[in-house]
């Protein structure tokens, strides 16, 4: 009876997801991209200007989510904070997606002591609490975009390299890639046309988790001082003057707080549908 | 014998980049509980795709453009996804056409056994299940990854774990494609005693006549998605009545001598992109004539067995060569 | 004489495996001496983990002896420099993971020149259709995906693409295990006719002795690892030398007979003397106590102690 109550409920709770859950993620998170890219280009406002209106005023039609402690309009404020928290969670999961797909891959591919050292290289990285991390990282960069990208990096690295290798083992094994070796394919054919075709689907899916994770990298890290710094804005950085004036201004703290959390959860509802509609090799196996 | 499983007129294709496949052409069957059917076909005349239809097991690029197909008296189309899991769970036993993919490649061999126990089971009744299906070492079998056995080890797992459920109906794809002579009479001897314990009704998906022949009590000949023959062994096998089964018969290798050439049945099996208006085997029939070409044969009763052709009247006179075949391969 | 093509001298395979706690060494081959001459096919037969499949990897360098040496064209194998790997294919024994999922199966197919370095597509895809008729499939499936193929379409797949650049070495595992007599017949007729023709060798790995017979020239039987007896196929399959090609032999007719030959017994190995005597109908006092070392004999290699008698029956 329970099994078929929680069969049930998976069924339904994939159909919404298929349907209807990650179409209206999509949508939204299309729309936040959209909305930072041509933010700057719209009408609403010098993000940076001080003093455009009173300061802390409550949200209005000229300042539709008021403005903040030095009277800067907070929409546009908020749109660029989206933008670069996007942009740099982005840019910095591309570059570990790359890194850590190809040493993942070779270290499934090669084994040995490769495999080993690679192995224990990325345990460690995956057992160091991230906060330490920031901590250590802007202790040597520096506060700045630049080591919020070095963090969010050194999160997801581990991550990337320890999915892509289990995958990769799963496959490294089977007959085609043996063939192509003996037919004397390359390490980089083996590589590129054999196994990264077959990995993409599972990796595709880790890009858009491992995307917000930086987002809330970053977020935690702008929030804590050690991100990026005004008058630059970040989502977390918006976040942490909101804080400030919680009780005087709450509209800043819930719409930044509000922007983030949306933009997270939206990714990750379209990782999950991805996940279930990626499963190309629709296999015969029993339930 | 009361009937398990119905096929009335079923057709299934697939759709492809290429256009439509049509795997299964109007096929008509029954199975009777605690029969033992097996159906012999070239490769890919349909026989995987009709095993897999009895579970609903098919592909989701596949289509059913016609026809029913009843188990236990249920149309297996119409029942819904959770039944046809209870199905499957309860009276179903599948042995795939490709162990190593049903294998799950991260987990222990003992372990994957345990899980389709359903249930608490001991270290020692897996050994034992191990153990019939004639697999030696089995504590270091059920310690194996998939990829640490061999071809015929991990096929044998397969056997095993399909058994192991007590089904009432048993769909083996071929079960013994990879195993050598000796081992594949034991499955058979051991498939045959389950039979005898719980009145398993099995359907033998194979290309090998000789072990169809002689475990089989029912043949079935499939020939480009079609059934073309249908009967008991003794008269299909004996006298065959359709023009391909007797090729088969006449093409099986063991009789030849050293430096022969084995004479294949000439021409190429056909891949159905279209329903064909005639009899599909025209192409290839020594037998055939102009109606073959325009007018489908149906399936008909004729001396003992089902056949559908044109001609089986003239086929069945015509062959003596095909007698001392069948001692052989019997 | 020539160089044999592949040449294994006294080499052993040793996996682990088992509990890591109570490590397991699976011997999976002993001391095997063999050699496959030019343009020759030799066939290997012997029952389900026998040791088949490990040998034909040991042949292409798949699997490193843990003990003698494998050498391809008189340089060894463990030495990779000077190889030129074009000149061997493999068909594995698993069609169902033979093929990539993601490629279609022409490209899958031609693959193989493309690595020789086949620039010419039009070139490519005229051989690619040839190769796939040869094999009995039409044109149409060089645009399938594998998974819209069925197993016995795989398999020949598989054997197209092994083909396809004219090896001078291709190990055939199982090659033909999952085709139905009339294909069966087609294919092994065309690895005649292609071998006949562009003189290749090959290991023609099978369960299956009718077919065995068919394409080799010599047989070579294996049980537990070891080989027991090698012969040129013409003799084989009359005079059978050692207890266990009878055996096998018999079983392909009469199941009941090789039983009796051969007995059923929990261990693969016997503990002491000849591995297999203690299954052996022929075994005696010297069998139970004495390894049989192989030897030639007529014009094979035997390993039996009593093989002089067991010609004679
Ligand atoms: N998923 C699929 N998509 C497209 N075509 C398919 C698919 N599965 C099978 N086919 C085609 O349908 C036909 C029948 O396939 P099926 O697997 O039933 O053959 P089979 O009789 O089991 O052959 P074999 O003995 O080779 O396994 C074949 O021509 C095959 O290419
Ligand atoms: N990677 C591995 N790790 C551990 N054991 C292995 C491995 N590969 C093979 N073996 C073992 O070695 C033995 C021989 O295996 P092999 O695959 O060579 O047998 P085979 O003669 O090809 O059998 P079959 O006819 O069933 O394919 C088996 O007992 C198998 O379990
Ligand atoms: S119907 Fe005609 S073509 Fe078809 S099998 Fe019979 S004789 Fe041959
Ligand atoms: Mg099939
Ligand atoms: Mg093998």
């Amino acid at each position: 009876m329970r099994r078929r109550l929680t069969s049930a409920v998976c069924r339904f709770v994939s159909f919404a997801r298929n349907d209807r859950l990650s179409g209206a993620a999509a949508l939204v998170l299309v729309s936040l991209l959209l909305l930072s890219l041509v933010g700057p280009y719209l009408p609403l406002g010098d993000p940076e200007g001080i003093g455009a209106g009173p300061r802390l005023a409550p949200p209005s039609f000229e300042f539709p989510l008021g403005t903040d402690e030095l009277g800067r309009s907070y929409l546009p404020r908020a749109i660029q904070g989206i933008s670069a928290t996007f942009l740099l969670a982005t840019t910095a999961v591309m570059v570990t997606a790359i890194i850590g797909g190809i040493t993942g891959m070779l270290a499934a591919y090669k084994g040995g002591i490769f495999d080993g050292i690679i192995v224990r290289i990325a345990d460690i990285f995956f057992a160091f609490p991230i906060i330490l991390t920031g901590l250590l990282v802007t202790a040597i960069l520096g506060p700045g975009t630049l080591s919020v990208l070095a963090v969010i990096a050194s999160a997801t690295l581990p991550m990337f390299i320890r999915l892509v290798r289990s995958v990769t083992l799963a496959i490294a094994k089977r007959g085609f890639v043996t063939a192509a070796e003996v037919a004397g394919a390359s390490t980089t054919r083996v590589l590129f046309v054999h196994l990264l075709p077959n990995i993409m689907g599972a990796t595709i899916i880790q890009l858009t988790y491992a995307i917000s994770i930086g987002m809330l990298i970053e977020g935690v890290l702008s929030f804590l001082g050690i991100g990026v710094q005004p008058p630059q804005a970040s989502l977390g950085s918006l976040l942490r003057q909101g804080v400030l004036y919680l009780t005087v201004a709450p509209w800043m703290v819930f719409s930044s707080g509000f922007l983030l959390t949306l933009a997270i959860l939206s990714i990750n509802l379209l990782g999950d549908g991805l996940r279930d509609a990626i499963d190309p090799l629709r296999t015969r196996a029993l339930q | 014998m009361s009937e398990l499983v119905q096929v009335q007129d079923l057709r299934i294709s697939y759709e492809t980049a290429r256009g439509i496949v049509y795997a299964l052409d109007g096929v008509d069957l029954t199975v009777y509980s605690s029969q033992i059917l097996g159906i012999v076909g070239e490769s890919g005349s349909g026989k995987s795709t009709l095993g897999m239809a009895i579970g609903r097991l098919l592909p989701s690029n596949s289509l059913r453009t016609s026809g029913d197909l009843f188990v236990n008296g249920k149309s297996i189309f119409d029942i819904g996804d959770e039944q046809i899991r209870l199905l499957r769970q309860t009276s179903l036993g599948f042995v795939f056409q490709n162990p190593m993919s049903t294998l799950d490649p991260t987990m222990r061999v003992g372990r994957q056994i345990r899980l389709v126990l359903n249930g608490p089971a001991s270290d020692d009744s897996i050994y034992e299940l191990l153990r019939r299906v004639g697999l030696p070492d089995v504590k270091r079998v059920a310690r194996s990854y998939p990829h640490q056995l061999s071809g015929g080890m991990a096929q044998r797992v397969v056997v095993a774990m399909a058994i192991s459920r007590q089904p009432s109906l048993l769909i083996a794809d071929e079960p013994t494609a990879s195993l050598d002579a000796s081992v594949r009479e034991q499955i058979l001897r051991l498939l045959l005693s389950v039979r005898e314990e719980t009145g398993v009704a099995i359907i033998l998906l194979s290309h090998e006549l000789g072990l169809v022949a002689k475990y089989c009590d029912t043949i079935a000949v499939m020939y480009g998605g079609r059934l073309i023959e249908a009967g008991s062994n003794v008269s299909v096998f004996g006298r065959p009545g359709h023009p391909y089964t007797k090729a088969l018969l006449e093409a099986a290798p063991g009789s030849e001598r050293p430096g022969d050439w084995l004479e294949a049945i000439p021409g190429v099996p056909p891949v159905l992109q279209s329903s064909a208006h005639g009899c599909v085997f025209e192409p290839r029939c020594k037998f055939a004539q102009e109606t073959c070409r325009t007018v489908r044969p149906a399936l008909r009763p004729i001396e003992n067995r089902l056949v559908a052709c044109h001609r089986a009247e003239e086929v069945l006179r015509a062959e003596p060569s095909t007698a001392a075949t069948h001692g052989r391969i019997a | 004489m020539n160089t044999p093509v592949v040449e294994l001298d006294g080499v052993d395979v040793v996996f682990s495996g088992g509990a890591f706690w109570a490590r397991q060494r699976i011997h999976a081959v002993k001391g095997v001496c063999l050699s496959i001459e030019e343009n020759e096919i030799l066939g290997l037969v012997g029952e389900s983990g026998s040791g088949k499949t490990t040998l034909g990897r040991l042949c292409m360098g798949l699997v490193k002896p843990s003990g003698g040496d494998v050498r391809f064209e008189g340089k060894s194998l463990s030495d990779r420099r000077g190889l030129v790997r074009a000149e061997r294919s493999i068909v594995l024994q698993q069609p169902e993971w033979a093929l990539n999922p993601r490629l279609l199966v022409g490209t899958s197919v031609s693959e193989p020149l493309d690595i020789i370095g086949i620039e010419s597509r039009t070139e490519r895809k005229r051989r690619v259709v040839e190769m796939l008729e040869r094999v009995g499939l039409d044109r149409s499936f060089a645009s399938r995906f594998p998974h819209e193929l069925s197993g016995g379409q795989r398999q020949r797949v598989a054997i197209a693409r092994a083909l396809i650049t004219q090896p001078s070495f291709i190990v055939l595992d199982e090659a033909v295990s999952a085709l139905d007599v009339s294909v069966q017949t087609h294919v092994l007729n065309l690895i005649k006719k292609l071998q006949a023709a562009q003189r290749f060798s090959a290991l023609f790995i099978s369960h299956d002795m009718a077919a065995t017979r068919y394409v080799s020239n010599r047989i070579a039987v294996m049980y537990a690892g070891e080989i027991v007896e090698i012969a040129p196929s013409v003799t084989f399959y009359e005079k059978p030398q050692h207890p266990y090609s009878r055996a096998l032999l018999l079983s392909l007719r009469d199941h009941e007979r090789s039983q009796f030959e051969l007995k059923v017994a929990n261990d693969l190995i016997a503990k002491d003397g000849c591995s297999l005597s203690h299954r052996c109908a022929w075994a005696d006092d010297v069998c139970r106590s004495m390894k049989a070392a192989i030897r030639p004999l007529n014009n094979g290699k035997v390993a039996c102690h009593r093989a002089e008698e067991i010609v004679q029956v």
